[in-house]
């Protein structure tokens, strides 16, 4: 989004194509209908141990995940949660990890709650409507619902999981071979993106403006806004490093959580040279 | 104009204009267009997401 704004440069341009569901996206990378997508990065694990030839060149943000119950509820620990149904995205979700990491936390395992899958613009629809008790999700969905009133987080990975990787650039192989100037050129833009964002306040408020029109988000602007202000760490772009470990725990954890059949290298999944080569692209709005 | 050819006419109308709004709305013309260069010569990357952090 930043390099195609930008109107400075001359280079070829990248375009945003907004998917409904991560099965789709997942579809149109393994068919090669796109060459890149931003995918659930445990998602990526379990295509490489399928043996699809994509790897993970860059992070999209951290922290970012919400898990939220109504503010009338008398919801406050995961313990008065027992029996209830919470809403996850997927199983293949990081954020289904950190309920799965909260519940641990206070002596519980995903047996003792009902889990169902929901898309995320469902969910905050199905918590006023009491369909379900609780939901666990990516951001807007959390400040959709607490921004109208009904609902508060009762948890978020802000205070309790800030280095949370989620949405990671993935791109395919053959992009890699026989394009890897185009591949660097667009993590050169996310970590310019990434740093311009947290520079500034007035950057966030810039990329709220853009990011709620339809082609993107297609949200209300002042929700976008209130992700971003409420509090300004509550997703973070600023540190899109690799780091082995963070993606080893969260292999481990996806091993645990029976989404992964076995582990997988870390060298399998990620390519991690476009980020150290990486020159941040001026972001130029 | 008879009957006949009045309903062939605004059938073939009808036909034209979905089929236009149709390859307007659901066709994805970066990705054909990258169908058909070599990913070296790629002018536009399409980077697929959802609108979820």
């Amino acid at each position: 989004m930043a390099r195609n704004l930008d109107k400075t440069s001359t280079r070829a341009d990248f375009a945003y194509s907004r998917y409904n569901g991560w099965p789709e996206i997942k579809e149109s990378l393994i068919t090669g209908s796109i060459n890149a997508a931003y995918m659930l990065a445990p998602l990526v694990m379990d295509l490489v141990a399928k043996n699809v030839p994509v790897k993970i060149v860059s992070l999209g943000h951290r922290s970012g995940a919400v898990i939220m119950v109504r503010t009338d509820s008398p919801y406050r620990t995961f313990k008065d949660l027992t029996g209830k149904v919470i809403a996850i995205p997927s199983r293949f979700a990081v954020d289904f990890l950190f309920l799965r990491k909260m519940l641990a936390e206070e002596g519980m395992s995903p047996k003792d709650v009902r889990i169902v899958e929901m898309a995320p613009p469902d969910m905050p629809a199905a918590l006023y409507a009491k369909a379900v008790d609780a939901y666990c999700t990516g951001e807007p969905f959390g400040a959709v619902a607490q921004r109208a009133g009904y609902a508060v987080p009762l948890r978020m990975t802000r205070d309790e999981w800030p280095n949370y990787i989620c949405c990671v650039l993935t791109v395919r192989q053959e992009l890699i071979d026989q394009n890897p100037g185009l591949v660097q050129d667009l993590v050169n833009y996310v970590q310019g993106a990434g740093e311009w964002l947290d520079s500034e306040r007035d950057h966030r408020t810039r990329a709220a403006a853009i990011a709620a029109g339809n082609k993107y988000f297609n949200q209300d602007e002042a929700v976008i806004q209130f992700v971003m202000d409420n509090p300004v760490d509550r997703v973070t772009y600023g540190d899109l490093r690799m780091i082995k470990q963070e993606f080893d725990d969260l292999m481990q954890l996806s091993v645990q959580a029976g989404t992964l059949t076995g582990p997988v290298a870390f060298e399998r999944y990620v390519d991690p040279h476009f980020v150290k080569a990486a020159v941040p692209a001026r972001v130029a709005l | 104009m008879n009957y006949s050819r009045r309903v062939f006419l605004g059938v073939s109308a009808w036909l034209v204009g979905i089929t236009a709004l149709h390859l307007k709305l659901n066709v994805n013309w970066s990705a054909v267009r990258n169908g058909f260069r070599s990913l070296a010569r790629l002018q536009t990357l399409v980077v697929g997401g959802l609108p979820v952090t």
